[in-house]
C-alpha cells in the first residue's frame, strides 16, 4: 500500500517557492457547503497560521490539504503533485494529544514508530528519534508513558514525533487549544525554534488571534458562509520574536486588531 | 530497545513515581502512579470477600438444620467431608479432566472460528449490516434446546459436546470482536495514515492492542457459558465428565456428592475466570481501567 518513504531524498525546497498549493477547494457534507473556493500557495519555509471562527471549517480544510480526505471539488498539491493520500514529506499534530498518542507505547517508541516502517537501521531510528525528543526538550522522559505526562508534554511527544519523520511540511490542528496559557507561550516559543532550526514550513490552525499573528510569517483569515478567504496577511515582524516584546509593538497590535475586525465584520452579521 | 517496541512487555523504567509502595507482584513492574492505594484496596476487596463466603455457609449451615428443609439438603460439613472423600477416588480426577479437556477443546474452537470472523466482519460496515440479523437470531436460540438434536446426531460423546458448546459460546466472542475493531480511535487511524506506519505494524501497534479489552473480555463471557455447556451435556446428554458422576450421584440419592460436584464446576469457573482476568491485566497494563487512573 503505502511506500514508506519517510526519508525520501528530494531536493530542499528553495525558500519561497510554493510548496504546497491549494485550487479552489471547496467541501460540502451532503447538502452543506462549509469550505466555498479556498485557494492559497504556502510557501517553503514560512509559518503560515490559518484562523478562523469555531465551525468555519478549518479542521475540514486541513484534512483536505493532507489528503485525509478528499475536498469536493478543488486540488492541492505538494511540489506539483496532486495530494490524495498523506504525502511522505508532511506530518500532522493533532489537536487532541491524548487520542494521538498510543498509551501502550513509551515516549519513544510513540516517536520510533513511523520510522520503524522506512529501511533505517534500527540504531539510526533510535538516533534520530531520541534527538527530536531532545529538539522538544524531552530528553529525560524516553522510558515513560503518555498518561504519565501532562498535556503540554504529551503534546511535546506528537511534535517530536511529527519531527523525527523529517517531513518538509508540518500541519497542525489548534496544537496548543487544550493546554493552560503558560505552557501555551511555552510550546509557540518551541515551535518557532523548532521551525527556525529544522527550516521546515508550518501551517497551523488556531481560532486564537494572538497567536495566529505571534507565530505566523503570513495569517490566512477565514470567514463567510460557505467559508472562503477573507484576507492573507504579511505579518513582517522577523525572525526573533518574544512573547513580551513582540506582543507590545505597535505593528503587533494593528495585525491583531486588524485580523480581530476581519473576523468580526464575517461573524457578526451572520448572527443576525 | 526502543527500536522494537513491544506493546506486551514494556521495558522496566525507573519512573520516579510519586507514592510507589509496589509490593503487588501482577503489574508492579510496570510503572503505575496509583499501586499503594490500589494495594491497599484489594486487600480490602478479599476481607469482603472471605466474609460473604463465611456468611453463605452460616446460612447454608442454618438452612440445613432448620426443620423446614428436614435432611434434604446437607450441611456443609457433611459436603466438604463428601469432597474429601471424592478426592481420593480416581474417578472424581477423571471427571474433572475430562470436563476439562472437552471444556478447553470447545473454547478453543470458539477462538479460532469467532475471534477472526468478528474481527473481520467488524472491519466492513457492510459485513456488520447484513449479518445482524443472523447473529442476533442464531444468538438468541437457547442452545440447551437443540441438545435432543444433536445427541440424536453424535450420541453422548464429545462431538456432541463440542457442538453444543460452539453453539452456545461463539457468539459472545464474535460479537466482542466485532465491536473491539469499531472501538478502535480514528484518530490513531489517522496517524497511522499521516505517517505511513506498515501494514504489519498497523496490526501489531495499533490494532492489536486496541481489540484487546473488548476481545478478552470476549472471552471471559465464552469460557464461563462454555463450560456451562460442557457440564449440561454431560447432565442431560450422558457424556463423561463431572455432570455424568453428578446425575450418577443424585441417581444414588447420594445427596453430599451431588453438591460436592457441582461446587467442583463452581471452582472450575472461578478458576478458570481469575485466569482470564489474570492475562486481561497482564495484556492491559497501560489501559485507564486497568491502571486504575480512572474508575
Ligand atoms: N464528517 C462530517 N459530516 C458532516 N458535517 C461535518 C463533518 N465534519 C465536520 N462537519 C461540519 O463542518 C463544519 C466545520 O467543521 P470543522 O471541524 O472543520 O470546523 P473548525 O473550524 O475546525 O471548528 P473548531 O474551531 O470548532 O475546531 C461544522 O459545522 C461541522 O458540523
Ligand atoms: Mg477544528
Amino acid at each position: 500500500m503505502n511506500q514508506p518513504a519517510a526519508n525520501q531524498e528530494l531536493p530542499a525546497p528553495q525558500p519561497g517557492q510554493t510548496l504546497l498549493s491549494v485550487r479552489n477547494v471547496s467541501k460540502k457534507y451532503g447538502p452543506n457547503e462549509i469550505l466555498g473556493d479556498i485557494s492559497v500557495d504556502v510557501r517553503a519555509g514560512e509559518f503560515l497560521c490559518i484562523v478562523g471562527p469555531s465551525g468555519a471549517g478549518k479542521t475540514t480544510l486541513l484534512q483536505c490539504l493532507s489528503g485525509l480526505l478528499a475536498p469536493t471539488s478543488g486540488s492541492v498539491s505538494l511540489r506539483g503533485v496532486e495530494v490524495s493520500e498523506p504525502p511522505a514529506e508532511m506530518a500532522i499534530v493533532f489537536q487532541d494529544y491524548s487520542r494521538s498518542l498510543m498509551p501502550w507505547l513509551s515516549v519513544l517508541d510513540n516517536v520510533a514508530l513511523p520510522l520503524r516502517s522506512t529501511k533505517m537501521a534500527k540504531a539510526e531510528i533510535k538516533k534520530k528519534s531520541t534527538a527530536a525528543l531532545e529538539e522538544v526538550g524531552l530528553a529525560g522522559h524516553l522510558d515513560k508513558y503518555p498518561w504519565q505526562l501532562s498535556g503540554g508534554m504529551q503534546q511535546r511527544v506528537a511534535i517530536a514525533r511529527a519531527l523525527a519523520f523529517e517531513p518538509a511540511i508540518v500541519l497542525m490542528d489548534e496544537p496548543f487549544a487544550s493546554v493552560d496559557a503558560q505552557t501555551r507561550s511555552d510550546l509557540e516559543d518551541l515551535t518557532l525554534k523548532v521551525k527556525q532550526h529544522l527550516g521546515i514550513t508550518i501551517v497551523l490552525v488556531t481560532h486564537d488571534i494572538d497567536e495566529a499573528v505571534y507565530l505566523s510569517d503570513r495569517v490566512l483569515v477565514l470567514g463567510g458562509r460557505p467559508t472562503e478567504v477573507v484576507d492573507l496577511i504579511e505579518t513582517h515582524l522577523g525572525e526573533d520574536r518574544d512573547q513580551i516584546t513582540t506582543k507590545s509593538t505597535p505593528q503587533f497590535a494593528e495585525l491583531r486588531a486588524r485580523v480581530y475586525q476581519e473576523i468580526r465584520r464575517q461573524t457578526v452579521p451572520a448572527q443576525s | 530497545m526502543s527500536t522494537s517496541p513491544n506493546a506486551v512487555a514494556p521495558p522496566r523504567s525507573e519512573v520516579p513515581e510519586a507514592g510507589l509502595g509496589a509490593k503487588g507482584r501482577r503489574i508492579s513492574d510496570r510503572p503505575s502512579p496509583v499501586q499503594s492505594s490500589r494495594q491497599h484496596r484489594r486487600t480490602r476487596t478479599v476481607l469482603w470477600q472471605l466474609f460473604a463466603i463465611l456468611a453463605v455457609l452460616l446460612i447454608w449451615q442454618m438452612a440445613a438444620v432448620s426443620p423446614l428443609v428436614g435432611d434434604a439438603l446437607p450441611g456443609p460439613l457433611q459436603v466438604a467431608t463428601a469432597m474429601v472423600g471424592l478426592w481420593g477416588t480416581t474417578s472424581y480426577w477423571t471427571a474433572v479432566l475430562t470436563t476439562v479437556k472437552v471444556w478447553a477443546t470447545g473454547l478453543a474452537i470458539c477462538t479460532v472460528v469467532g475471534i477472526p470472523l468478528g474481527l473481520l466482519i467488524g472491519i466492513s460496515l457492510n459485513a456488520t449490516r447484513s449479518t445482524r440479523w443472523v447473529i442476533d437470531f442464531f444468538r438468541t436460540i437457547p442452545t440447551i434446546a437443540l441438545l435432543p438434536l444433536v445427541l440424536l446426531l453424535f450420541g453422548p460423546s464429545m462431538n456432541m459436546e463440542i457442538t453444543l458448546i460452539v453453539l452456545s459460546a461463539v457468539w459472545p466472542l464474535l460479537i466482542q470482536s466485532m465491536y473491539a475493531v469499531k472501538q478502535v480511535e480514528p484518530v490513531l487511524k489517522w496517524v497511522a495514515r499521516v505517517f505511513r506506519v506498515s501494514r504489519r505494524d498497523r496490526i501489531r501497534f495499533l490494532w492489536a492492542p486496541s481489540v484487546t479489552l473488548l476481545v478478552t473480555t470476549g472471552m471471559r463471557l465464552a469460557a464461563t457459558i462454555a463450560l456451562l455447556m460442557t457440564v449440561s451435556a454431560e447432565y442431560i446428554g450422558g457424556a463423561a465428565g463431572l455432570g455424568k458422576q453428578l446425575a450418577a450421584s443424585e441417581q444414588t440419592f447420594n445427596r453430599p456428592e451431588v453438591i460436592a460436584y457441582a461446587i467442583t464446576a463452581g471452582i472450575l469457573g472461578l478458576g478458570i475466570n481469575m485466569v482470564i482476568v489474570f492475562v486481561q491485566h497482564r495484556l492491559l497494563w497501560w489501559h485507564p481501567m486497568i491502571r486504575g487512573a480512572r474508575a
